[in-house]
């Protein structure tokens, strides 16, 4: 997939020039809705690729990870534009924040790695294993063997992918691989064949810049100082990352018996030959980068093999024979390999050394080096023909060799190996050995054995792999789950997803009842918590307290904590972390994490954002205050149509339909009336300040005014609210959306909600401030909201008389029973400040409430 | 009773993680190649219970890979390996002759009963031709 992304900078141009007019209240809601999508969108994927990283239970490829990233990056980019509209100029730097992240996570979606520097070349004696980034697997390996393993390897010198880059670089040769790219389709394989030829054909003609070219010979001068005489050498490619392995494996070029004059040249093919159709099919579909094909090659002294050919360390087809296999060819070892002859096959025991198979096939032709350059074939000596090309001495060095490599990488070896007509061996190359694979080697039998003696039980079923150990915790009833202890062991009689709630506290799990396809198990492995389900009697058997270590591989139950099981349980799931999964932790743990928590912290900032979840949340939540600062918004645009909304109530609230939360135009009056109302929140709302029982009777205006005017004293809360008593109330209202800012009494509110079938975009903030009473009695009223609104499940903050509710992603229907609470609690505590006369009172009213006694009558003790 | 499965994907992750749970959840033994153009020679050199392999792959499709396999053995189930949104192609290589098709990403499980079903089928049909051949000595 060609994944188009979005430039940036260009919408920001577009966007800057559409700013400068204020948008239109319609307008800034078709954002706002936008934004609440997108923002929606960009989690689901989040979430969905988080789970394919946690539960294990997914097969994906870099291909998901990286549409994964595009769906996110778009999404967070639309919430940006969407932000931007809504309120022009003030959150442009937004713009920057976000390329800021998209760089990182693009980097590592890619997973580009830069070519590190480093000389043009090295002598094999300065190279190790960890290098294999500056010079590639192969010649990594041969240095890791020579300067580690000790083993004999040809006298050589890598030259590394820095200077692969340089020479690309110099030459302009990634402009000229980009327009040979562009102009055919990844489909028409003839013209890749022919761009392929043509790109071949540029870095043949290239020239080698000056320091590289003067590198390499004086590295050929230093191997021809040591040896004491003009050497012909062997040049091979050494593929060098990640991506350039998975791309282009099996693609390695070689030229044999190299002499000086055509030692350039002959890099430049080798470099070339990494230009194959495979390759290029590739970079039509990722773009191409020569980070990809960073390369190195190896320049190693040519061995004139007398004999040479290929070791297993390991039978690749019977692991259980345990045996070596060497096959071997008179000559040079090419011919070990194509099958232009049958060699010579040596299986050996892996035990003793001792040979348990042998075939010599006749040879008469091989492989030899030519006297000028290069190799031809010859005929084998009439005396070789049928003569077993290793003797018992030879056949043993290499066993040695290959049981101390094998060793050494921890894995079977494909080696190749060569002698020289002295009868010295050469090792030529080493790499892990592709092995069938099943069962046989693999899992239990690497744990170690326990006494019998301390199993407890092991007639359960496995839930979730691995091993845990700890105190038992029994729970019997769900307020038992509080007291239970970080690592202890979760013993329950049923599976039930509620346990999520300790998971990430427990170190093991173990039901009576329950099975491994059930909702608890899932979960337990996405947390990783070994689980032992259905084993019948754990609540009886086991106690509180009691220590146990739970092995959820073997599906074991131990008395006491088994160290050394523990740690081998760990190694176990360790061996799950493929590159895959690897890839996808990395991607995720730069797009995931939220720094952005405290909406209150003064961290709470756009330049603070580090990942695109943190973006989304940034948004998500200046976007709600800024539709909560619609009545600001409303002042300015006075164009809007108002309706005024006749109703039985004495309220004065002029409605403003943004979209769909009125009667369609043409049957609407001047004045709207309730039943005209479509929009679900204000419904909502509108049921509680109607709802029988709420009382609306002492509503009087006039007489509220003179009364509320003796408490005021000098406190002006119009000064503080630049508003007076009689102030029309307004509501912004939408289908599934409604800002109503009310002025009930001397109080100050605002209801500003989304509620709609989509729970993650449904919310209610509540801001309440203000009263005519003295500052206690508001604290007071404020408390009793606050109150409230908690034993609703809003989250509140309280500060004075000020308060803020907030209420998130619920379902529409429970949304709109809350807005209903909301509604009769506006009404109920319109002047409850005027009643609240001590601190003692507060608990009584919220109480009250609660029970539906909405004009608060005291009932008669007793 | 372990079978012996051949898994053709370009991309080497997608190979490690397939072999990887196949050989852990179940009996057969797996090989996977990630050039295409191999996978004739390896069906020559040695029998296979199931072929998996990814559609687009470079240097030889998986469509064309399919009719290659069924040329050196005509019994052979061949399970492909989709991206999302490519029904189209998974379906057309059905008519082709792949036993059947999964869309990536897949869970474990799915490619597990998927696997175990083609290798049933791969059984049974052995076995009727071993039947039909002893019924009908006359035709053969």
């Amino acid at each position: 997939m060609v994944m188009n992304f979005l430039d940036v900078s260009f919408f920001k141009r577009i966007l800057t020039k559409n700013q400068e007019k204020e948008p239109s209240l319609k307008d800034r809601f078709q954002a706002f809705q936008t934004l609440l999508r997108a923002n929606n969108e960009a989690l689901e994927v989040m979430g969905d690729m988080e789970e394919k990283y946690s539960s294990g239970e997914y097969l994906f490829d870099r291909q998901y990870i990286r549409a994964g990233y595009a769906r996110i990056r778009d999404r967070v980019f639309e919430m940006v534009e969407a932000l931007n509209r809504m309120v022009p100029k003030r959150f442009s730097l937004l713009y920057d924040v976000f390329e800021q992240v998209d760089q990182t996570v693009k980097k590592t979606v890619f997973g580009r790695k830069e070519i590190p520097y480093s000389p043009f070349t090295l002598s094999l004696n300065e190279i190790t294993q960890e290098m294999v980034d500056q010079v590639g697997g192969k010649n990594a390996n041969l240095g890791e063997m020579r300067n580690r393993v000790g083993l004999p390897v040809p006298d050589g010198f890598a030259v590394t992918a820095y200077a692969y880059k340089i020479f690309i670089e110099e030459n302009q040769l990634e402009q000229q691989i980009r327009k040979q790219l562009d102009s055919i389709s990844s489909g028409d394989l003839e013209a890749i064949a022919l761009a392929g030829k043509k790109i071949q054909q540029s870095i043949l003609l290239a020239r080698i810049p000056h320091p590289l070219e003067k590198a390499i010979l004086t590295s050929y001068e230093q191997l021809i100082h040591e040896a004491g005489r003009e050497i012909p050498i062997s040049i091979r490619s050494s593929a060098v990352g990640e991506d350039s392995e998975v791309t282009f494996a099996g693609q390695y070029a070689t030229a044999l018996n190299v002499h000086r004059d055509h030692l350039l040249q002959t890099y430049k093919e080798i470099v070339a030959s990494k230009f194959t159709p495979r390759a290029i099919f590739y970079w039509k579909d990722k773009g191409f980068n020569e980070e990809d094909i960073a390369m190195s090659v190896g320049c190693l002294t040519m061995i004139p093999a007398r004999t040479s050919g290929i070791m297993y360390s390991q039978d690749p087809n019977n692991l259980a024979q345990n045996t070596v296999i060497i096959s071997a060819v008179w000559g040079l070892g090419q011919y070990a390999v194509s099958g232009q002859v049958s060699p010579n096959v040596y299986v050996m025991s892996k035990k003793d050394g001792r040979i348990v198979e042998k075939r010599i096939p006749r040879q008469e032709v091989m492989l030899v080096c030519h006297e000028l350059a290069g190799i031809m074939e010859t005929v084998v000596p009439e005396e070789d023909q049928g003569k077993p090309c290793l003797n018992d001495e030879a056949l043993q060095q290499l066993f040695a060799y290959g049981l101390k490599l094998e060793n050494h990488y921890q894995k079977p070896q494909d080696i190749e190996w060569a002698i020289d007509q002295e009868g010295t061996l050469f090792i030529l190359q080493t790499r892990p050995l592709r092995i069938s694979s099943s069962k046989n080697g693999l899992g239990e039998t690497t744990l170690p054995e326990i006494a019998p003696d301390q199993v407890l039980m092991d007639w359960g079923v496995v839930a979730s792999p691995g091993v845990g150990a700890g105190p038992v915790f029994l729970v019997k009833q769900d307020q038992d789950l509080i007291q239970f202890p970080e690592g202890g062991v979760l013993v329950v009689k049923h599976t039930a997803p509620k346990y999520v709630t300790v998971m990430n506290r427990a170190a093991a799990i173990i039901t009576d009842i329950g099975n491994v396809t059930g909702h608890m198990a899932s979960l337990a492995r996405e947390f990783q918590v070994p689980t032992i389900v259905d084993t019948g009697q754990a609540t009886q058997l086991l106690k509180t307290g009691q220590l146990v270590t739970v092995d959820a591989i073997r599906n074991k139950i131990y008395q006491g904590i088994i160290g050394e099981l523990i740690e081998k349980g760990k190694e176990e799931s360790s061996l799950k972390q493929t590159a895959i999964l690897k890839k996808l932790e990395e991607v995720l743990s730069v797009m995931v994490p939220l720094h952005l928590v405290d909406p209150r912290h003064e961290s709470f900032k756009p330049q603070n954002c580090r990942t695109f979840h943190d973006i989304t949340r940034y948004i998500h939540e200046v976007s709600i205050q800024e539709m909560f600062r619609f009545n600001e918004v409303e002042k300015a645009t006075k164009k809007e149509q108002a309706k005024r909304l006749i109703s039985d109530i004495p309220i004065n609230l002029y409605l403003i339909d943004l979209e769909g939360g009125l009667m369609p135009p043409h049957k609407l009056r001047k004045n709207v009336r309730p039943e005209d109302i479509t929009s679900i929140p204000m419904k909502a709302l509108w049921r509680g300040l109607t709802h029988p029982g709420v009382n609306w009777t002492g509503m009087v205006e006039v007489d509220l005014k003179g009364f509320a005017s003796v408490m005021l004293n000098t406190l002006s809360d119009s000064a503080r609210y630049g508003q007076t008593m009689g102030d029309r109330s307004y509501a912004l209202i939408s289908k599934n959306y409604m800002n109503f800012s009310s002025r009930l009494a001397y109080h100050f509110s605002t209801v500003d909600t989304y509620c709609s079938e989509t729970k993650n975009n449904n919310y209610i903030t509540f801001h309440f401030m203000g009263g005519g009473s003295s500052s206690e009695r508001r604290a007071r009223r404020a408390r009793f909201i606050s109150g409230v609104l908690k034993s609703l499940d809003f989250d509140v903050e309280l500060k004075g008389d000020w308060l803020m509710a907030k209420l998130l992603k619920y379902t529409g229907p429970v949304t709109e029973e809350k807005l209903d609470y909301l509604g009769r609690l506006m009404c109920c505590s319109r002047q409850l400040d005027m009643v609240m006369y001590s601190d003692g009172v507060v608990e009584w009213y919220v109480q009250a409430f609660l029970e539906g006694n909405y004009g608060f009558e005291r009932k008669p003790q007793g | 009773m372990g079978g012996k499965i051949l898994i053709v994907d370009d991309e080497l992750d997608m190979l490690e993680l397939l072999e990887m749970i196949i050989v852990e959840r179940t009996p057969h033994r797996v090989v996977t190649t990630n050039n295409p153009l191999e996978v004739p020679h390896l069906l020559k050199e040695t029998p296979f219970n199931l072929l998996i392999t990814d559609l687009r792959m470079p240097g030889l499709s998986g469509m064309d890979l399919i009719r290659e396999a069924k040329k050196i053995d005509p019994d052979l189930p061949i399970i492909v390996i989709t991206a999302y949104g490519s029904s189209q192609s998974a379906e057309e290589s059905i008519t082709e002759g792949a036993y059947d098709y999964i869309t990536k990403p897949f869970r474990k499980d799915q490619i597990i009963i998927t696997i175990n079903r083609a290798m049933e089928w791969q059984t049974m049909k052995k076995e009727l031709k071993t039947l039909k051949a002893q019924l009908k000595p006359e035709r053969e």
